[in-house]
């Protein structure tokens, strides 16, 4: 018995209470709005079954608290640093949200990182990666880092963009925005009424489908434009380079713009012409093609 | 098997194309690099620092200073000229622009300032990327002034630049200032 | 309107063969002049070879960019270079040589500066647009996505035909180590194409 008391004592000192681990929950509406804010470290948001929001995670030696508050719809989750914060504010948060919730992800320096969220979706952050599953409209943003949206070829609207770093989009359908600087834009299996991608120093990678009256746009400074049209396209087509060759498996041959330069230009009417694909390039090559 | 299947793959491997063209003529950047040897490189595809073109200050406050050829004449352009030098028939870049800009700009300079030095590195690195495709075109303008495709791309060239700086700006002190209790 | 079109190629091989003479003793002249700093010699030379070095490049690294940068590297650094040109191998082979080269440098510049824009190239390589058609297309389509010593190996002797003591001279790998890559090419190539069915 002294024994075993013992034991218990040593328990119970060898784990001090740490501070920095968060366990918190709350119940929620089950589609309501979910904010979350995070300085730096990492957010991770789960949709589950529950009408409940679970916190769980790490907070930095010199967080001052976790607000983590309802009010009515509204759920908040914020990180709170002090102003001067420097060292020590890195906050692994892991966030199980009510699957219908809507949800708004801040963070500056900080991977994001969203699955199985019917709702809508805003995630921002400034220095970190943003991958995402998408079942309902998305703004996705980053500075210096990737984002990666993927959905399940259901209309929404995606919007997507970066300043370093590349952009995909996979299996997103309805209509989307995609920038970058220096970077990639991909967007692959999707299917489309409206698209505008662009980057100024990378290539555009485009594999989808663009509907009738569907409106495509997709231009580099510095870079190759690669585009797939899964299916026929019915649009005007307009492509053009001041310095680069254009390609296409369907329409007429692209004509030099003069004699004397190496910029060339592709215009005719695909199908019944009701929409617009608008395609250019300063310095790089265009492919074309509809299979 | 195995064998058939590898000499089958010589015989294909020899029957690719060994010649293929480039998509874009790559003969100026090489032409103008062996004519003037000393200068540093000028290679738009990766769009590195170079020094034909140099741009100074990384903040919203931009002064371009363009050299032009080995001994030529030193230009040294302020961001509001550029913007005029944008402003042709249908199109214009007039006052309204130079205010959206300015605004942005504020904000933008604001939030350098607060951004981690890798971060802010990598914005002034990309943002520079943009101003040289700037002056790239703008140069190109030059010598084809009325090159409807190269007014269009200068035009979309500002409006990258102001992209950078709208989505850059304000973002720390949004995430900062969020509900803030 | 074939008649017309036999009538002419034969014209036209003629010409060609004319043509490549020509070229051959042109070359020749253009180098001398090169060699004298005639820029406009040079670019008589760069027209000529273009194609090809650019091909080596493509292939090499897999990547348009990567290619095309490779390919303005490669003739500037021939241009530097043509006082050493003896001539004692073909024109073509001291541009490949170059161009390897080249490749390789800049595989080692980027590893050092962990320039991320290299490296976005290296690991997605772009679906390189050559006149490869149909199977052609999908066995060239499989050389870029090999492993990098892997591929710079099949492409100079499978591809270009060089024997293995040239390629492995070529890219500074030992001879054996250059006969491992290739079977390991063929192997991953075997592989990727019998799940295409590929039937040569």
């Amino acid at each position: 018995m002294k024994k075993l008391t013992l034991v218990i004592v040593g328990v119970l000192f060898a784990w001090p209470v740490m501070a920095g681990e968060v366990d918190e929950t709350l119940d929620a509406a089950s589609d309501g709005r979910v904010d979350i804010s995070n300085i730096a470290g990492s957010v991770t948001v789960r949709g589950w079954s529950r009408d409940q929001v679970e916190v769980t995670g790490t907070l930095g030696r010199n967080v001052e608290k976790l607000i983590f508050e309802r009010n009515n719809n509204k759920v908040t989750i914020k990180v709170k640093v002090p102003r001067k914060s420097g060292r020590g504010i890195d906050s692994d948060l892991h966030v199980n949200v009510p699957e219908n919730s809507s949800i708004d992800v801040g963070a500056v320096s900080a991977d994001i990182e969203v699955s199985d969220v019917l709702g809508e979706q805003s995630l921002q952050t400034v220095s970190g990666d943003v991958i995402t599953a998408a079942a309902a409209d998305v703004v996705a943003g980053s500075v210096s880092g990737d984002v990666e949206v993927s959905g399940d070829n259901s209309d929404i609207e995606a919007e997507a963009s970066t300043v370093s770093g590349d952009v995909t989009l996979f299996r997103v359908s309805g209509e989307v925005s995609a920038e970058s600087v220096t970077g990639d834009v991909v967007v692959d299996e999707g299917s489309f009424d409206r698209v505008d991608v662009g980057t100024v120093n990378g290539q555009v990678l485009f594999q989808s489908a663009l509907r009738k009256d569907g409106k495509f746009s997709a231009e580099t400074v510095n870079g190759a434009v690669d585009v797939e049209f899964v299916g026929a396209v019915s649009a005007k087509v307009d492509v053009d380079t001041i310095n680069g060759r254009i390609r296409n498996c369907f329409g007429p041959d692209a004509e030099r713009i003069s004699k004397y330069g190496p910029g060339w230009t592709l215009n005719f009417t695909s199908g019944d012409g009701d929409g617009r694909v608008d395609i250019s390039t300063v310095n790089g090559g265009i492919n074309l093609c509809s299979k | 098997m195995t064998d058939v299947r590898e000499d089958k793959l010589e015989t294909a491997a020899r029957r690719l194309a060994t010649d293929i063209s480039p998509d874009r003529d790559l003969w100026p950047g090489i032409a103008e690099t062996i004519a003037s040897p000393r200068r540093p490189r000028w290679t738009p595809m990766l769009a590195q620092a170079a020094a034909v073109v140099l741009l100074i200050g990384a903040s919203s406050a931009v002064t371009y200073v363009a050299v032009k050829g080995q001994e030529g004449p030193v230009v040294q352009v302020a961001p509001e000229l550029l913007f005029e030098q944008a402003s042709f028939g249908s199109h214009n870049l007039g006052p309204g622009f130079q205010d959206a800009r300015n605004m942005l700009a504020a904000e933008f300079d604001a939030e350098l300032v607060r951004l981690a030095p890798e971060v802010r590195d990598d914005v002034e690195a990309n943002l520079k990327i943009v101003r040289i495709a700037i002056v790239e075109i703008s140069q190109a303008l030059e010598e084809d002034p009325d090159n409807v495709l190269l007014q269009e791309r200068l035009l979309r060239a500002y409006r990258d630049e102001l992209s950078v700086l709208r989505r850059v700006g304000g973002l720390t002190r949004n995430v900062m200032m969020r509900n803030d209790i | 309107m074939a008649a017309l079109l036999t009538a002419n190629s034969s014209d036209y091989s003629q010409k060609m063969v004319t043509a490549q003479t020509d070229a051959v003793a042109d070359e020749a002249a253009w180098i001398r002049q090169a060699q004298r700093s005639d820029a406009r010699a040079f670019e008589a030379l760069y027209r000529l070879h273009v194609d090809k070095v650019y091909g080596l490049c493509l292939r090499m690294t897999g990547n348009v960019s990567e290619a095309e940068d490779c390919t303005q590297d490669a003739f500037i650094q021939a241009w530097n270079k043509l006082g050493k040109f003896r001539g004692d191998s073909a024109f073509a082979t001291w541009l490949h040589r170059i161009a390897v080269n080249t490749v390789l440098g800049r595989i080692r510049k980027s590893k050092r500066e962990q320039d991320r824009i290299q490296l976005v190239a290296d690991t997605a390589p772009m679906p390189v647009a050559t006149s490869d058609t149909g199977e052609l297309r999908d066995l060239s389509d499989a050389v870029d996505r090999l492993p990098r010593g892997a591929r710079h190996v099949f492409v100079l002797h499978a591809v270009y035909g060089y024997s293995h003591d040239e390629a492995a001279n070529m890219l500074g790998i030992a001879a054996g180590t250059s006969k491992a890559q290739l079977h390991r090419a063929r192997k991953l190539l075997s592989q990727q194409l019998k799940q295409q069915g590929f039937e040569a």
